[in-house]
């Protein structure tokens, strides 16, 4: 083979360990007998939160955090992970202030795969940054936006509907979506825009795709059930705060020293605003991409994109929130359709908001744990906490739905 | 013997022994069916026929005139393998091999000497398994077919005693069909990183390896019989190691497509779409690592054996006996498999570790005459196997067995007699290995424990034919 010349670029970055030559089968969780014949073999689809991604990267630690290891450790089920060596590919940042990432690596860091000791199937399927289309469009895709190294260090050259049928499972959990409205979220900017925004995927595309991953389980004659989880409102990840939190000199003197300047507060942001600022914010100010002015409703041109990137205002968060509701209809209908359980994790994560264990401005003080004990380094990814509470909301779920007796995880 | 006779015998051995190169089950001693019946406990009371030019060379003085056995077994090997970390079950896919023995012999009336020929396949190995086993990678399929032939002459030296024995010639032929996981193989260019460590999941075949071969080698197999009063017998024998050195084996390796297809970002910084398939050809080209018209040289030691036993003959009609039975299969401690070619330039040869140690087993037989010559035969033997826990592998899931036995001898007409006999293999089944364990290896240090990922199940029936002709 002749491919040299394409890994001098593509493999650059990679880091290569001698203890990566070692097989190993530390990717299973071994199960004996499962809880019920249900859950046999069991897979997961999904995107970041299901592949066990946190604070911006993920290694084989953070992924066999992942609530989809849980349920399967709880089920007794054998369950294989594609593993991504330490530091990670990425390695996860350790660090909020530094932005300072495990073993010192970079943003590009890869470690690569472990390799399995034994052939075998992928348990867990899911792709960081996947989103509806994902699953089953074609490799590549229209979806070639979104894949990134990772859908090939997971997938190998497949789709997760692909793998998926290779496995013949009995139990499914599909969790997919999130990726259709986060990163439009995150930037403040709804409509796809290129080089700022990917965009708000429409209802009507959502509906196809997400009708495609369906009709892409009804032709695995194995399964016997399985749960659908619906998609995270983002407007409550805790990257994106609230602007008024920024008439507290205590949290706006935490922006500045970020920003690394005195920012200047708008006219658009009255102490009444109910506008969310994402924290990058501050590291575009820092980096000079924007000014330190900060808006909380868009300003005309020229002062334009100034109080639109960054920035989702009352508009934009109802437009994510009926978005995320239509998409979250749809997934439970099909769920019905299938026979399969339904989850829904936005009460879950609202409770955490409301009980303040979600911190409202990220906490400073605490680098390694600015956005508490429930969300990782990146402000948008669940941590190990979260991950259980996930975990036991889908075992509560399926135990109703097919008269199971999971015992939750601790 | 006249011509006539002499030229039938001839046709037999003609009919008989072309089937002899394709035919083997596993190791199970299928030689004669009075033996088999017999529990194989035929070393110190040997079956009245001719097969004792294997089972004791010796012994042959006292068979009387011309004598003639031919026949075959059909042996049936049942088995599978349940993998630990998925559950699946995986049977085994081995077909219905017919092993066959013939055996000649001349003991001229009243003389100490009897001389005698005989062809039989001491050792055989048959396994395969389904295209998707997980395995397939360690052996897909695998055929050991070794024939023996061996001249024999006896010579009874005291009343009673005989020694006997001969040179054996042994002619062998290999096959091993394997599949070539892509996620073991370097990425070229890629700093020592393999496919798999790029993504592409441990158990993706891109190719295939079938690898023939033959050798012949020499040996030799003696014996020793005597009588100990009126009522008891005892025999041993011994058959020497053969050396198979298979030079020059012919190895295809063939493409098998894997359909992937690269994602966009993908870490080969190849552009989304592009099929892996495509890069993966130049491998075949000439001159390419798996390209056409290799060979590969190996070598396989078939094990010495040694077999004692004793018998009683005081009963009226009966005989019991019981054997011991040991085989060397320490001289199996490893299997070289060295390419010859650009496979062997780019680090495809290796050394299998088997590290396999001596297989003992204790054997009992009864015999009982009836009325008009009618025989019934019933046996048992236990046998170790002589894989260590850490050599139970697709090719041979080897593990303790237990033969259960049975059979008749139906005299037909005055110089005809009819053995038909069955066996059952039973095992309690092993934990054992799907992937490779070779020297230089990870795996080369790893315990049992770290190696095996399923469980191996075992049994085999076997049926047995064979004709005694006395002329």
């Amino acid at each position: 083979m002749y491919c040299n010349r394409y890994l001098a670029g593509g493999a650059a970055a990679l880091i290569l360990s001698t203890a990566l030559v070692a097989c190993s089968d530390k990717n299973d969780v071994l199960g004996g007998k499962p809880v019920d014949p249900l859950f046999k073999t069991v897979i997961s689809m999904g995107n970041s939160i299901t592949s066990g991604y946190q604070s911006g990267g993920i290694n084989d630690s953070t992924q066999m955090q992942s609530y989809a290891v849980l349920f399967a450790h709880q089920v007794n089920t054998g369950f294989r992970v594609p593993l991504l060596n330490k530091p990670g590919c990425a390695p996860p940042i350790d660090n909020f202030l530094t932005q300072h990432r495990v073993g010192g690596g970079t943003a590009t860091t890869c470690a690569l795969r472990t390799q399995p000791a034994t052939p075998g199937f992928i348990n867990n399927l899911a792709v960081p940054g996947a989103t509806s289309l994902s699953p089953t469009g074609a490799v590549p895709g229209p979806d070639t936006l979104v894949e990134n190294a990772l859908t090939t260090f997971i997938l190998g050259g497949e789709t997760q509907a692909q793998r998926a049928a290779e496995a013949q499972p009995t139990f499914v959990s599909a969790w997919v979506g999130n990726n259709d409205v986060l990163n439009a979220s995150l930037t403040g900017v709804l409509p796809a825009t290129p080089g700022i925004s990917a965009g708000v995927t429409s209802i009507g595309a959502f509906t196809t795709n997400y009708k495609n991953l369906v009709k892409a389980l009804r032709a695995i004659p194995s399964i016997k059930g399985g749960v659908l989880v619906g998609v995270v409102n983002t407007e409550n990840v805790p990257l994106l705060f609230p602007a008024a939190q920024l008439y507290n000199p205590l949290y706006k003197g935490e922006f500045d020293a970020v920003a690394g300047q005195t920012t200047v507060l708008g006219a658009t942001c009255p102490p009444t605003t109910t506008s969310l600022i994402n924290f990058q914010l501050a590291a575009a100010i820092r980096a000079g991409t924007h000014p330190p002015q900060i808006e909380c409703e868009a300003l005309p041109p020229p002062y334009a994109p100034v109080g639109n990137v960054y920035v989702l205002d009352a508009t934009e968060q109802a437009a994510v929130t009926d978005t995320v509701n239509a998409y979250n209809a749809l997934i439970s209908a099909e769920a019905d359709s299938l026979g399969f359980a339904y989850y829904d994790p936005n009460p879950a994560l609202v409770a955490l908001k409301q009980s303040n264990a979600v911190p409202v401005f990220p906490d400073l003080t605490q680098p390694t744990a600015p956005f508490g004990l429930y969300f990782s380094l990146d402000g948008v990814h669940p941590t190990a906490a979260s991950h259980v509470i996930i975990a036991n909301g889908i075992i509560d779920v399926v135990n109703a739905k097919y008269g199971t007796s999971i015992p939750h995880t601790q | 013997m006249n011509l006539d006779r002499l030229s039938r015998c001839l046709l037999l051995a003609a009919l008989v022994a072309p089937a002899a190169v394709e035919a083997q089950g596993f190791g199970l001693n299928e030689i004669g069916s009075c033996a088999v019946a017999r529990g194989f406990a035929v070393t110190g009371v040997p079956c009245n026929d001719p097969s004792e030019i294997y089972w004791n060379p010796a012994a042959t003085t006292g068979l009387q005139g011309w004598g003639l056995y031919v026949g075959a077994a059909a042996v049936q090997v049942n088995g599978g393998f349940n993998a630990d970390s998925t559950g699946r079950s995986y049977p085994g896919d081995v077909p219905v091999k017919f092993p066959p023995h013939i055996f000649l012999n001349y003991t001229p009336k009243g003389s100490k000497w009897a001389i005698g020929i005989g062809s039989y396949v001491p050792y055989g190995l048959v396994s395969q398994w389904k295209p998707d086993f997980p395995g397939r990678f360690e052996a897909q399929y695998a055929s050991l077919s070794s024939d023996y032939i061996q001249p024999n002459i006896a010579y009874r030296f005291a009343p009673g005693w005989s020694i006997g024995g001969g040179p054996v010639f042994g002619v062998s032929h290999v096959e091993l069909r394997q599949g070539i996981d892509l996620a073991t193989v370097p990425v070229p260019g890629g700093g020592g990183a393999t496919f798999g460590q790029l993504g592409i999941p441990v158990g993706t075949q891109f190719a295939s390896a079938d690898l023939k071969g033959d050798a012949t080698a020499w040996g030799f197999n003696v014996g020793i019989h005597g009588k100990i009063g009126a009522d008891w017998q005892i025999g041993a024998r011994y058959l020497s190691e053969l050396k198979f050195k298979y030079k020059d084996a012919d190895v295809q390796f063939t493409q098998q497509l894997t359909n992937l297809v690269l994602a966009a970002g993908n870490p080969y910084g190849l552009p989304a779409g592009t099929p892996l398939d495509g890069l993966l050809s130049p491998q075949f080209a000439p001159g390419a690592p798996l390209s056409a018209g290799q060979t590969v040289n190996t070598e396989i030691d078939h094990p010495a054996q040694f077999q004692a036993g004793i018998g009683y003959t005081g009963l009226t009609n009966t005989t019991i006996s019981v054997d011991y039975a040991w085989i060397d299969y320490k001289s199996f401690n490893s299997l070289a498999v060295d390419f010859v070619g650009p496979a062997n330039d780019a680090g495809f040869s290796r050394t299998l570790i088997e590290d396999y140690k001596a297989s003992n087993s204790v054997r009992f037989g009864v015999e009982h005459a009836f009325a008009a010559g009618f025989r019934g035969r019933v046996g048992f033997d236990w046998v170790s196997s002589p894989a260590p826990d850490e050599s139970v592998t697709p090719l041979l899931p080897d593990m303790d067995r237990r033969n259960y036995t049975v059979g008749i001898g139906l005299p037909v007409g005055a110089s005809y007699t009819l053995d038909a006999s069955f066996l059952h293999v039973d095992t309690d089944g092993r934990r054992g290995r799907i992937i490779s364990r070779t020297v230089g290896s990870p795996q080369e240090g790893m315990t049992a424990d770290q190696l095996n990922s399923g469980f191996y199940t075992l049994n085999a029936n076997v049926f047995s034919l064979s004709l005694k002709v006395n002329f």
